[in-house]
């Protein structure tokens, strides 16, 4: 019994099989050189057409920049404050949030670099609304 | 494994490795499209546009899935946008076939030849195009449940329900009108 519900359903898949293939379209001759030669023209197109979208620059460049001039900045403030109040000046909590303002605003300025950087790969790798 | 080779080939700038998948897939490309779009013409510029989308956006599929599926799906989603067709809403359908059963099927049987190629798709063009192309997908090309899910979007058992609704509606209507060829096919 089971034996003969199993032929069944075989039966029945290749009668539904044979007749789903008796209506198989078939494309024109044509078609897949019509697809190829789009395909190639965008290709010639695509490798003629001047680079003209701005690089972002490089994360790691980016970070010595911002950080660079950052320990630049702190260092002209200490030596601002070593010459007007000497060692001590140095110890001071004037001293200390100045220096962190300081670092709070370079550090925040690489926050949103960051993300302005990702953002624009992220557009750059996504097809266009055309595609 | 050769699929791979040929997608490391178009991504290393290689476009004439392409004609690979455009031999390979343009024929059950089009039987989809046709069953979405109803005509050739239609269904041959919405195969032509599914290979550019593919072409494009090779860079996004995951070599580990298959190629097949993938572009199939670009296939199915390019017809439904090109045809704005609702396809998964058939009710209303279903009801309209119900009734061709009895009134235009007789005469239209008198006009038809007989080769089963054309009654067959005289059927699939009275049936809803879901069923239509339900029934190619997991016919013509062996595609699993799973798959046909992946490509269309439903999920696993909406796809069972539809595909034995779809099976039976067309049993149904060719014993009702072409009770012969089923007896003639069957033996």
């Amino acid at each position: 019994m089971k034996e003969n519900n199993k032929n069944e359903r075989m039966d029945d898949k290749l009668w539904m099989k044979s007749m789903m293939e008796s209506a198989r379209k078939e494309p024109s001759e044509n078609l897949s050189h019509r697809i190829m030669h789009q395909i190639e023209t965008e290709q010639a197109l695509t490798r003629a057409k001047p680079k003209i979208s701005k690089q972002t620059v490089s994360s790691s460049l980016l970070n010595l920049r911002i950080f660079g001039l950052m320990y630049f900045v702190l260092l002209i403030t200490g030596g601002y404050f070593y010459l007007q109040g000497g060692k001590d000046a140095l110890l001071t909590d004037t001293f200390l949030w100045t220096c962190i303002t300081i670092s709070s605003i370079f550090s925040f300025f690489f926050l949103i670099t960051t993300i302005d950087n990702s953002l624009r790969r992220k557009a750059k790798n996504k097809p266009s609304a055309s595609e | 494994m050769k699929e791979k080779l040929y997608v490391e080939k178009v991504l290393s700038g290689n476009s004439s490795a392409f004609a690979y998948f455009v031999e390979t897939y343009q024929g059950m490309a089009i039987n989809i499209a046709y069953r979405i779009c109803e005509n050739m013409q239609d269904a041959e510029d919405v195969v032509q546009e599914s290979f550019v989308k593919a072409y494009r956006n090779l860079h996004t599929f995951r070599l580990e899935s298959k190629f097949s599926t993938w572009f199939y799906r670009i296939v199915f989603n390019t017809a439904v946008t090109h045809t704005k067709t609702k396809m998964w809403l058939i009710d209303e359908q279903v009801e309209n076939v119900a009734e061709q059963e009895f009134s235009e099927f007789d005469t239209d049987r008198q006009i038809e030849s007989n080769e089963t190629s054309e009654i067959v798709s005289h059927l699939l063009k009275k049936m809803p195009k879901s069923y239509g192309l339900l029934l190619s997908l997991f016919y013509l090309e062996d595609n699993s449940v799973k798959e046909v899910a992946e490509i269309t979007g439903l999920n696993d058992s909406n796809v069972k329900v539809m595909l034995f609704r779809a099976r039976k509606m067309f049993k149904d209507l060719m014993t009702k009108n072409y009770p012969e060829l089923y007896m003639e096919e069957l033996i």
